[in-house]
């Protein structure tokens, strides 16, 4: 049976982990390297569902424990990586989200789509299909 | 076809190459120039001869005429302009953010021996010392000079965090100057490009100034620009309009009465208030008034809370002299009026009152059921909030549910259980720190049973808009009162500028209280309990509204500084990254290769050059059709 303290300190190891994966994962998105992608992703997974099953154990044992000073700061590290980890993400979904603007852009400059929500002489809602697009060379 | 039409072909070949030749040697020259973009010229061959109507000449046609340069276009992509402007705001909002983090977290990585934590960790061991050695001068003396190292850390920390609010401040007013300069010069280039268009020109280089203003202009705000009506260039700031065409509107920065002196920014023609977001602007605002602000009202907070603890016990506890009643630290009170009453709007009459915080008159029992039930109304985030209590309710229920309410008036019992409300830092800058603003009970546990109010009721409401407003408080007014509600007047803004230790504790040290009075109502020799209970503070949860002592304050302090500073530049390293790309990708279309336009100028050299041979042929053929032909 593990000891809230070395449960503490091995989610503190994962997190670790975790935030040098989500490093990874953005650096691999700006580099377009989707293969290496494909492989932190599925890393930063599997760190995930261990932290998930730790963090469990963990307050399982804290329930009726009152956390000693060693713990404390245990616990406080803890929340501060999970603080960074929340930026990290936060920032790759910005970047992300800016890069697929710029190429919405694009595609609505050369392909323009109509929003707005048409009407059949019934009354029906039509969805228009959007126009496809060809695109005549390999990325 | 006339004799000399081959002439007039050759010269407009002479005319297009020389122009060509000219725009590249331009786009040359200004290889290296901000903002400048390619050009190019649009050559189009010349109307031909002979139009296909019945005056036309017997000859088989249709015979060219040449060329002519049509135009001279820049080589821009609008739509990655718009793109680059719509997000550079982003890039420079966290730049400056990491910029003036970098700035904060050195505050906080002050030298251990002078750092607030070391210092008051030395306050403590002191008094720690003193209650093993209640009759002892040199370790009263060691308090005394321990409190004082203490309170210049926490003055250095706030001259600190002030001192980056005050360059902030500078920083806003000097953007603020930029931005209408810039305003100015893209009005201004807009008249000049309308008058130019109208003549039928394209002013390059005109509009490729206009584009780098508006590309300096994004960097200061979030800004859109509109073209759709190509004789009125727009640009939007915050939904309004900043340019049209050649009117620029300006902003401005006013100063705001209450608070640190800061100025906040207006809109020059109709002084509404400016919300700036993005950008270095943005950034500068909101750094100035969130960030900084909540770093300064939260060391005022850790100041005001420790002080009040300390004086707590110090006030009830009896020094080596006989002495007691007094404050172990001071504060520079807001006004010198002991009811607190204050003229807010400056019209010469008092119409506030500033008061921090009421002591109720009655002993409670924190675990005793109340009996009675009713509502509060104290001053909130945002308006005033409710907080209901019941009959079942125990006393420690009741001061729970307060601080743990929106509300910005805190509760708890003080040493001899009397309820004391203070006040905290207020969220809203048009509310001033530290004052309670409502204090309102429908019911009596605030007036009968804690004897705080005098009666129930809006009418009997405490409320700071008015001056005398302690005159709600029970017995104040009250002639012969057995006893009367307490009430400290609220520091000035920023108590930690001005916190310091009791000038009569430091000048006469045996003042320094370490033991409580028997029921002789004089302290016993050797008792150092006070000194004890003082020490033992450093173990309090002392963050009223939340389950933190003074080393967890501290702690979450750094790391959140520590943390905003990584968020700041991971985004501005993330921006970075997508204006490279988007900047690289502009310079690719509109940016000049030098081999490219020299290669053009030997191409453009040689048709100059094959046209001045075929003008010299048609002179010559010429030549012997005057001076040969019938001779």
């Amino acid at each position: 049976m593990k000891d809230i303290h070395s449960v503490l300190v091995e989610q503190n190891t994962v997190l670790d982990e975790i935030i040098l994966g989500q490093e990874k994962i953005h650096q691999s998105v700006k580099t377009k390297d989707w293969v290496e992608l494909e492989n932190n992703m599925a890393l930063v997974q599997e760190k995930t569902l261990c932290f998930t099953e730790l963090d469990s154990v963990r307050e399982n044992l804290s329930k009726n424990i009152k956390l000693d000073n060693e713990c404390s700061k245990l616990m406080s590290d803890l929340h501060a990586k999970l603080l960074k980890s929340k930026i990290n993400n936060e920032a790759l979904t910005k970047y992300i989200s800016i890069t697929q603007n710029f190429v919405q852009g694009v595609l609505d400059n050369v392909v323009p789509q109509r929003r707005n929500v048409l009407y059949s002489k019934n009354g029906k809602i039509i969805k228009p299909r959007p126009d496809s697009i060809v695109l005549n060379k390999v990325l | 076809m006339s004799t000399f039409a081959g002439i007039e072909i050759g010269k407009r070949s002479l005319n297009a190459h020389m122009t060509s030749i000219s725009t590249a040697g331009h786009n040359i020259t200004n290889a290296e120039t901000e903002g400048y973009s390619r050009q190019r010229v649009q050559l189009k061959a010349f109307d031909p001869i002979y139009r296909p109507d019945l005056t036309r000449a017997e000859t088989p046609g249709q015979i060219g005429q040449g060329m002519n340069a049509e135009s001279i276009t820049r080589v821009r992509d609008e739509m990655l302009d718009q793109r680059i402007v719509a997000q550079q705001n982003q890039e420079s909002y966290w730049d400056t953010r990491s910029h003036y983090y970098t700035m904060i977290e050195q505050v906080y990585n002050e030298p251990d021996d002078v750092s607030i934590r070391s210092t008051m960790d030395k306050f403590w061991e002191s008094w720690q010392e003193l209650s093993l050695n209640p009759e002892s001068h040199a370790n009263r003396q060691a308090v005394i000079s321990r409190g004082e190292s203490l309170v210049n850390s926490i003055r250095n920390r706030d001259t600190a965090l002030t001192g980056i609010g005050n360059l902030l401040n500078s920083d806003i007013e000097a953007n603020v100057e930029q931005l209408n300069d810039y305003a100015n010069q893209i009005a201004a280039l807009n008249n000049e490009i309308v008058r130019s268009k109208a003549m039928g020109d394209n002013p390059n280089d005109l509009m490729d100034r206009r584009d780098l203003l508006v590309d300096k202009l994004s960097k200061i705000a979030n800004i859109t620009t509109d073209r759709r009506d190509s004789d009125e260039y727009m640009v939007h700031i915050d939904g309004h309009i900043l340019v049209q065409g050649n009117l620029a509107r300006n902003l401005d920065v006013e100063s705001v009465l209450d608070g640190y002196g800061y100025s906040k920014v207006v809109w020059k023609d109709t002084r509404n208030d400016a919300e700036i977001t993005g950008g270095s602007l943005g950034a500068l605002i909101e750094l100035r008034d969130v960030d900084i602000r909540n770093e300064i009202q939260s060391l005022n907070t850790m100041t005001m809370n420790f002080a009040d603890l300390v004086n707590d016990v110090h006030r009830n506890s009896v020094g080596a002299n006989n002495t007691t009643g007094l404050d172990f630290f001071v504060q520079k009170p807001f006004v010198e009026n002991t009811n607190g009453n204050y003229d807010r709007d400056g019209d010469g009459v008092e119409d506030h009152s500033y008061v921090f915080r009421f002591t109720g008159t009655n002993s409670l029992k924190m675990q005793e059921q109340i009996g009675i039930e009713g509502t509060m109304t104290i001053s909130g985030h945002a308006g005033n909030i409710n907080v209901p209590y019941y009959p079942t309710d125990t006393v420690e229920a009741v001061i729970n549910r307060i601080n743990d309410s929106d509300g910005e008036v805190k509760a708890y019992l003080d040493r001899n259980n009397n309820l004391v409300l203070k006040a905290t830092t207020a969220s809203s800058m048009d509310n001033p720190d530290f004052v309670i603003r409502h204090v309102e009970d429908s019911g009596h546990f605030l007036v009968g049973y804690a004897g705080i109010l005098n009666g129930s009721g809006a009418e009997n409401a405490y409320d700071f808009n008015q001056r005398d407003a302690v005159n709600a408080l029970r017995g104040i007014t009250e002639e012969g009162a057995e006893s009367a509600a307490q009430f400290a007047v609220s520091p000035v803004t920023n108590p930690s500028t001005y916190v310091d230790i009791n000038s009569a504790i430091k000048n006469d040290v045996m003042s320094v209280a370490s033991a409580f009075m028997d029921h002789s109502g004089t302290a016993m020799n050797g008792d150092g309990r006070a000194a004890s209970e003082i020490a033992a503070i450093r173990n309090t949860k002392v963050m009223i509204g939340h389950e933190r002592t003074l080393d967890d304050y501290f702690a979450d302090t750094v790391t959140h500084v520590g943390l905003m500073g990584e968020q700041a530049e991971t985004n501005m390293l993330s921006q970075n990254a997508v204006m490279d790309d988007l900047r690289g990708l502009r310079d690719s279309i509109s940016g000049v290769n030098i081999d490219e336009e020299l290669a053009d100028i030997i191409k453009f050299q040689h048709g100059y050059n094959a046209a001045a041979k075929f003008v010299t042929v048609i002179d010559s053929m010429i030549d012997t059709v005057i001076n040969r032909l019938g001779v």
